[in-house]
């Protein structure tokens, strides 16, 4: 059941019952002014006729002619009279249906003057006004009787009336009701299809209900609620493509080696080839192998650094510079490392490596006249680090995803130098567990910054910012 | 015949397009971008074109519309292998998609069906005086025709391919049988002996004991060895 039907029905019930309680009381309020009303005709009636017999009554004797008269002269219905003595009747036009005994009942004691109702056997009411009459031969004891008839059908009448007028206000008011909870409860409806929707998978449904009570704020903290539904499932889905985006290019980069592999393996084993093509073949087998290799060893290393960060410690960054000297390639351009005596908080390992990547990137992508250098200064408990070319630069478009596992600007000239996509993702990976990020600063044709800055070590050092 | 149009920017694929093609008998010209691709495509005719999808440049798509102009079917030969991939490369008119990484042999078969299809290769295979259809997979000896089993026919149509070359028994067996048959490879000398009497080449096989088998060229024939008496 509906809500605003439930509303209704209750609203209508009370309708009802309030309706029902006024109505019995105005009835009965009527009823008893009629009941009085009656009485007090009765009472006045009962004087106007002891009045009479006292005055046009000598003795009880002259009773039937005086009565007989009395009926003629007052004309028109006759009056129910009874007049008796003790247990006597001497006369009487009283009801026959009235039974004697409410008869005595209502006569009963009768020294003051007084009114009753008397129901009569077939259930109808009449109303009794009897008192006693001092005549000269001694006391009688006059009855005024009074159908109560046309107080009771006018009850029963105001009663259907109430019954129909109230079946009608009561209809009225539940249409009344029913529109009226309808339209209060509508705010309802509106939450309960923007949840239905949501489930369905329209994270982006708001509710956004201004009614200016619960509702309202009901609706505030659900649009709240679904707001942080939206950002988690677009943060999760996000993720997913991105983890998708990731397989995808992975999977992409393996076919190239293993299609050669496969494919100059078949060409070897199937027949006796040429000389030539036996060492073509070989060549390739070989270098794919290779590329496979360092692929492996790098994803090994990526997927490492999404595990447990690595502790970091004070590192004299004059040690990662012996490192990297020692470590990186002969050929042009030579990269200049500066002299520096700061200290940094870092893994030792993870830092050679991001610093050696970043140089032997901006070495590829610098012709051996151009020149490759790394800057430190100290800042303010910060140690800012550039490494810095004077190669082809990155066009601008490419900029925001060069950081992307197996994006590349140019895809065969880095094959050729043997780049496997991954250097740069995994660079961004060990700066993110530094807390610090890549700033790519580039200019095509000009060359390249790359910079990012790490927590000087608590240790009082100089840093000239020279380049060695 | 016209040469075959291989575009491709991974040279250790387009090397082994190349040697795969040629080695089945056909010629090739190699581009390693797209532009360099669409300067030959305006500059010479092919027979077909196999396409890498992802080139520098300009990529296969678009010259898949370049040789559209001139009625050149083609092949894409891509990593991609995601349905859409695939429906939009075929529905854009390629002639057929092969998925990186493929056997060299599944190359060639498809190349020849498209050549076939398009009516531009002259597929069939010749030596001395017998002709393989490998299509219509029906063979002629001197213009009247030969009934090979359907392994036998494989064993052949290989020889034929891979003329002058020493081919490995065990490999030659698998290749016929499958990886997964066990049957004894002395059922490959069986299919040789009698491929060598319905055709009459007694010495036009030459057996490399404990090696394999070589379809020799015409010039390699010694002298005397002419066909059955």
């Amino acid at each position: 059941m509906k809500f605003a039907d439930k509303l209704t029905l209750a609203l209508t019930l009370l309708l009802a019952a309030l309706l029902t309680a006024y109505n019995i009381w105005t009835l009965d309020r009527q009823f008893t002014a009629d009941l009085r009303a009656a009485a007090e005709q009765a009472q006045t009636a009962w004087q106007q006729e002891r009045y009479a017999m006292q005055t046009g009554l000598e003795s009880r004797a002259g009773l039937l002619p005086w009565a007989a008269s009395y009926q003629s002269s007052h004309g028109g219905q006759p009056l129910l009279l009874g007049v008796f003595a003790g247990h006597d009747t001497l006369y009487n036009t009283l009801p026959a249906t009235l039974g004697r005994q409410e008869l005595d009942a209502a006569l009963d004691g009768a020294g003051q003057p007084r009114v009753t109702v008397v129901r009569d056997v077939n259930g109808r009411y009449t109303m009794l006004a009897a008192g006693v009459v001092i005549l000269p031969d001694g006391a009688l004891t006059l009855a005024h009787g009074q159908s109560l008839d046309g107080v009771w059908a006018a009850r029963g009448e105001r009663l259907r009336t109430a019954l129909a007028a109230g079946a009608v206000l009561l209809a009225l008011a539940a249409l009344g009701c029913r529109a009226l909870c309808r339209r209060l409860t509508r705010p309802l409806e509106r939450l309960e299809a923007a949840s239905r929707q949501i489930a369905a998978g329209d994270y982006g449904r708001r509710t956004a209900l201004h009614t200016g009570d619960e509702l309202a704020s009901l609706s505030a903290s659900f649009d709240e609620m679904a707001d942080a539904v939206q950002e988690k499932i677009e943060q999760l889905q996000g993720h997913l493509r991105e983890r998708d985006d990731f397989v995808a290019a992975f999977t992409h980069e393996l076919k190239t080696p293993i299609t050669s592999m496969l494919g100059y393996a078949d060409l070897l084993r199937g027949a006796e080839p040429t000389p030539e093509t036996r060492q073509l073949a070989a060549q390739y087998i070989y270098h794919e192998s290779q590329r496979l290799e360092v692929l492996g060893g790098k994803l090994m290393a990526l997927m490492q650094l999404d595990g447990a960060p690595p502790a970091l410690a004070p590192v004299a960054l004059d040690t990662v510079l012996r490192r990297l000297r020692r470590a990186l390639p002969p050929g042009a351009p030579v990269p200049e490392l500066p002299a520096c005596g700061a200290a940094v908080l870092a893994d030792a390992d993870l830092l050679t490596d991001l610093l050696y990547n970043l140089i032997q990137n901006a070495r590829a992508a610098t012709p051996p006249g151009g020149r490759v250098w790394v800057e430190a200064a100290e800042e303010g408990g910060r140690v800012r680090l550039a490494v810095r070319d004077t190669g082809c630069g990155i066009p601008a478009a490419d900029l925001p995803r060069i950081c992307e596992p197996f994006y590349r600007v140019d895809r065969s000239r880095a094959r050729r130098r043997g780049g496997n996509g991954l250097g740069l993702a995994l660079c961004a990976r060990i700066a993110q567990l530094h807390g610090t990020q890549l700033e790519f600063e580039s200019a095509e044709g000009r060359g390249t910054t790359v910079r990012f800055a790490l927590s000087a070590a608590p240790q009082e050092v100089k840093c000239d910012a020279d380049a060695g | 015949m016209l040469p075959i149009l291989v575009a491709e920017d991974e040279p250790p694929i387009a090397d082994l397009i190349r040697l795969t093609l040629t080695g089945a008998g056909y010629r090739c010209v190699v581009a390693h971008d797209g532009v360099q691709a669409a300067d030959l495509i305006e500059g010479q005719e092919f027979a077909l074109a196999v396409l890498d999808i992802m080139l520098p440049q300009v990529d296969g798509y678009e010259l898949l519309e370049y040789l559209q102009t001139t009625g050149t079917p083609a092949i894409f030969v891509t990593a991609k292998a995601a349905v859409a991939d695939r429906v939009r490369g075929l529905r854009l008119g390629a002639e057929d998609y092969i998925v990186k990484p493929f056997a060299p042999a599944e190359l060639v078969a498809r190349v020849e069906t498209v050549l076939r299809r398009t009516g531009r290769g002259n597929a069939r295979l010749r030596a001395f005086d017998v002709e393989l259809d490998p299509v219509a997979r029906r063979v002629w000896r001197g213009g009247q025709e030969v009934h090979l089993t359907p392994r036998e026919f494989a064993l052949l149509e290989l020889l034929l391919r891979n003329r002058g070359v020493v081919l490995y028994r065990d490999v030659l067996y698998e290749r016929v049988w499958g990886a997964d048959d066990d049957t004894d490879t002395r059922t490959l000398d069986l299919h040789i002996r009698r491929l060598r009497q319905k055709l009459g080449w007694r010495r036009q096989i030459r057996t490399v004991f404990r090696v394999g088998y070589a379809l020799l060229n015409e010039e390699d024939l010694p002298a005397g060895g002419e066909g059955t008496p």
